[in-house]
C-alpha cells in the first residue's frame, strides 16, 4: 500500500493564473481521499500532475517518501480513470481492459484470464466481445474501472467517476467502487464537484477553492465544524448570524444565545452557524426563543423548509432558513418561535471586520 | 445503438440516401473510360463511324513491349507516388497534429502559407525551385522529382490531419501512458488507430496527386525521370490514339483501385472529412 504525499504543490499556465496554489496533502495509504470543490477549481489538474500527466510548476509529490517528479507516468504505478471513461473506441470490451498488461508485454493466456476475472468483478461478465459504442454509459465506467484495476496499481484515481451517471446508476457504481477498493485496500483518489459524492465515498475529503486547499478532514467535519463561511455554504445552505462571543454567551443583532460547543473558541468576534435541520419551530414563546414570521415555504417529502424574518421590534429583521418535520404545518404569515439548540451551535471565528458585517 | 445511429444521421448526407447515385456515379467516372477503351483497340476510327471499322491488339502489344518504357514509367510513378506519400505523412503529422490541437501565435499565417500551394500554380516557383535544384545536384534525379511533388502535396495532407486533430481527445494518450504504456506505445496503439482514417485519406490524396503531376517532373526530372504522365504526353503529342488510349487506360487503372480500396474512409462515417468544417 502507498502513501500519497503532495508537498506545496504549485501548477500556473502563462503568467499570472495559478491553477493549483500552495498544496499541501497527505493521501494515507489504503483510503479514499476526496478532492472536492466547484467546477474549474483545479481539481483535475491536481489529478494529472499525480499521474504525471502535467508537470507541477513547483512542489512534490512523493508515494511513499519517493519523490516521482522524475518519474514518467508509465512507471508511477499510478493508474487514473478520466470523467468520460475514455474506452479506445477501435479495441473491444476485453482488449481495452487487457490494455495496461498487453503493454507490458505479459503472455495472452494469462492477461485473458485476468481479463475474464475482472469482468466478474465488475459485474460485465460476457460482455468482452462488445464494442464500446453498444454498452451503457453505467458499463463503459465499469469497464474503465476494470481496465484501472487489472495492471494492479499502487494509486487509482478517478475523475468524477459518478457525474455522467444518472441516480441509480450512481448508486450501483458508487457501491462497487467502494466495495472493490476496501477489497483491493488501493489507495484510491477521487475528484468531485459534488459534496454528496465526495461524503459517500471518501474517508477523508479535501475542499479545494481557485486552486487553494480550504479544509482537510473527515466529511462530518464540514457538516459540523467549518472553518469558514464558503465552506459552510458549500456543504448546504446554513443561517449565518454574526456576533460576538463572551465565554458561553453569544450576543448577535437577534438576540443573545447560550453555547455549549465541544471546541475551545476565544472571545471575541464570531459568526454564529446552524443549519436549517437543526432551528428548532415552536408556537409558543420559550427560553432564548426568537419570534419570527413565515414568508414562504418549501414542501420536501421528509420535511419543510421554511424562510422566516426575525419580528422582534426593538431589533433589525433577519431572514434564517429551518428544517420542520412535514406534519408541522405552519402557513406562510404565522407567528413562529426559532429556538437553537446550544450543542447544535457552531462558532466561525471572524477577524477584525465584525463592525462592518 | 442509438449512437451509431446518430453520428451516421448527423453526418450522411441526404444525397447519400438517393437511390440515382450510384448510378450518377458509374455514369460520371465510367462513361468517359468508354471511347478510351474502344480506341485502344481501334485500328481505323474515322468520322462518321461510329464503332472502329478494324479493330487491331497493336496498341496493347505495344504498351506490354519491353520498348515501350511503359513497365519502367510505371515502376518510376509507383515508387515516386509512395514516396510521396510517406514523405507527406511524416511531414504532415507533426504540422496536423500541432494545428490542430493547439492555439498559438500565428496560426492563422502558418495555416495560410500551408494553403499557398493549393492555391497558386506551382509553375510559378517551379523555375526557381528547378535553378536552386541545379546548384545542389537534385535536378534530374529521382529524389529531386519526390521532393517537389512535396509542394503541391503537402497543402492536402496537413489539411486533412489538422482536420483530423481538431476532432481528437488528447486525453486517450494521457489515458494509455498512465495504464503502462511508452511514449512509441501511445503511437502506435492509441494514436495511429486513432488517426487513421484521416492518415488514409491524406495518402489517397498525396498519392493521386503525386500521381497525375505532368509539369514538375518534367521540369525537375529533365527527362531523366520518366513517369507515366510524361510518356503519356509525349504519346498524345505523336497523334498516335489507339496507343494514347491505352496508355490513359494504364495511367488511371491504380489511381481507381486505389480509390475502391480506401472509399470506405472517405464516406463521413468516421469524421475524416466531417472536420474539414472547423477550419
Amino acid at each position: 500500500m502507498t502513501e500519497v504525499q503532495l508537498h506545496s504543490l504549485n501548477k500556473q499556465y502563462g503568467n499570472q493564473h495559478h491553477a493549483v496554489a500552495d498544496l499541501s496533502l497527505v493521501a494515507p495509504c489504503g483510503q479514499i481521499t476526496a478532492l472536492l470543490g466547484p467546477s474549474g477549481c483545479g481539481k483535475t489538474t491536481v489529478l494529472k500532475m499525480i499521474a504525471g500527466l502535467l508537470p507541477p510548476t513547483s512542489g512534490d509529490i512523493t508515494f511513499d517518501g519517493q519523490s516521482v517528479r522524475l518519474v514518467p507516468p508509465e512507471k508511477r504505478g499510478a493508474v487514473m480513470a478520466f470523467q468520460n471513461h475514455l474506452l479506445f473506441p477501435h479495441l473491444n470490451v476485453a482488449d481495452n481492459i487487457a490494455f495496461g498488461l498487453k503493454m507490458r508485454g505479459e503472455p495472452g493466456a494469462a492477461t485473458r484470464q485476468r481479463v475474464e476475472e475482472m469482468l466478474e468483478l465488475v459485474r460485465l461478465t460476457g460482455y468482452g466481445r462488445r464494442q464500446p459504442h453498444q454498452l451503457s454509459g453505467g458499463q463503459k465506467q465499469r469497464v474503465a474501472l476494470a481496465r484501472a484495476l487489472i495492471v494492479q496499481p499502487k494509486v487509482l484515481l478517478l475523475d468524477e467517476p459518478l457525474s455522467n451517471l444518472d441516480a441509480h446508476l450512481r448508486n450501483e457504481m458508487r457501491d462497487l467502487i467502494l466495495s472493490l477498493q476496501r477489497q483491493l485496500g488501493i489507495t484510491t483518489i477521487v475528484v468531485t464537484h459534488d459534496q454528496e459524492e465526495a461524503v459517500i465515498l471518501a474517508d477523508r475529503v479535501a475542499l479545494i477553492f481557485e486552486g487553494k486547499l480550504q479544509q482537510v478532514g473527515e466529511p462530518a467535519d464540514f457538516y459540523e465544524r467549518p472553518l469558514t463561511e464558503p465552506i459552510a455554504r458549500f456543504f448546504g445552505s446554513v443561517n449565518f448570524i454574526p456576533g460576538v462571543k463572551h465565554g458561553s454567551c453569544i450576543e448577535t443583532s437577534i438576540g443573545s444565545f447560550s453555547w455549549a460547543g465541544a471546541v475551545d473558541v476565544p472571545d471575541g468576534p464570531v459568526k454564529l452557524t446552524i443549519r436549517p435541520e437543526s432551528v428548532l419551530l415552536s408556537d409558543c414563546q420559550q427560553e432564548q426563543s426568537v419570534p419570527g414570521r413565515v414568508l414562504s415555504h418549501v414542501y420536501a417529502g421528509t420535511h419543510t423548509r421554511f424562510k422566516i424574518a426575525t419580528t422582534d421590534p426593538a431589533l433589525p429583521p433577519l431572514e434564517l432558513l429551518a428544517d420542520a418535520a412535514s406534519q408541522r404545518r405552519f402557513r406562510d404569515g404565522d407567528t413562529v418561535f426559532l429556538h437553537f439548540p446550544p450543542e447544535k451551535i457552531w462558532l466561525i471565528e471572524e477577524p477584525e471586520n465584525f463592525a462592518t458585517n | 445503438m442509438p449512437e451509431t445511429a446518430k453520428s451516421l444521421g448527423a453526418s450522411a448526407h441526404p444525397f447519400t440516401r438517393s437511390p440515382l447515385l450510384l448510378p450518377l456515379i458509374l455514369v460520371s467516372v465510367v462513361a468517359p473510360l468508354i471511347p478510351l477503351l474502344i480506341w485502344s483497340f481501334a485500328h481505323r476510327w474515322f468520322f462518321p463511324a461510329v464503332l472502329p471499322t478494324e479493330w487491331s491488339l497493336r496498341a496493347w502489344s505495344y504498351v506490354f513491349s519491353d520498348s515501350s518504357q511503359v513497365a519502367a514509367a510505371l515502376g518510376n510513378s509507383t515508387a515516386v507516388a509512395l514516396a510521396v506519400t510517406v514523405l507527406s505523412a511524416v511531414i504532415g503529422l507533426p504540422a496536423g497534429r500541432a494545428l490542430g490541437l493547439y492555439e498559438f501565435r500565428g496560426k492563422t499565417a502558418v495555416l495560410f502559407l500551408i494553403l499557398t500551394p493549393a492555391i497558386m500554380p506551382v509553375i510559378a516557383v517551379a523555375m526557381g525551385i528547378h535553378v536552386a535544384f541545379l546548384r545542389i545536384g537534385l535536378a534530374d534525379s529521382h529524389l529531386g522529382v519526390v521532393l517537389v511533388h512535396l509542394v503541391p502535396v503537402l497543402p492536402y495532407m496537413v489539411l486533412t490531419l489538422t482536420s483530423v486533430f481538431a476532432n481528437y481527445n488528447l486525453d486517450f494518450e494521457g489515458q494509455a501512458r498512465t495504464l503502462g504504456a511508452r511514449p512509441g506505445q501511445v503511437f502506435w496503439h492509441v494514436t495511429l488507430p486513432a488517426i487513421w482514417p484521416g492518415l488514409m485519406v491524406g495518402g489517397l490524396f498525396a498519392f493521386i496527386i503525386s500521381w497525375s503531376q505532368y509539369l514538375l517532373t518534367l521540369l525537375i526530372g529533365g527527362g531523366q525521370v520518366i513517369t507515366l504522365p510524361v510518356l503519356l504526353f509525349a504519346f498524345a503529342n505523336s497523334g498516335d490514339n489507339a496507343i494514347t488510349a491505352a496508355l490513359s487506360l494504364v495511367f488511371i487503372a491504380p489511381a481507381l483501385l486505389l480509390f475502391l480500396f480506401t472509399s470506405r474512409y472517405l464516406t463521413g462515417r468516421n469524421a475524416a472529412l466531417g472536420g474539414l468544417g472547423k477550419l
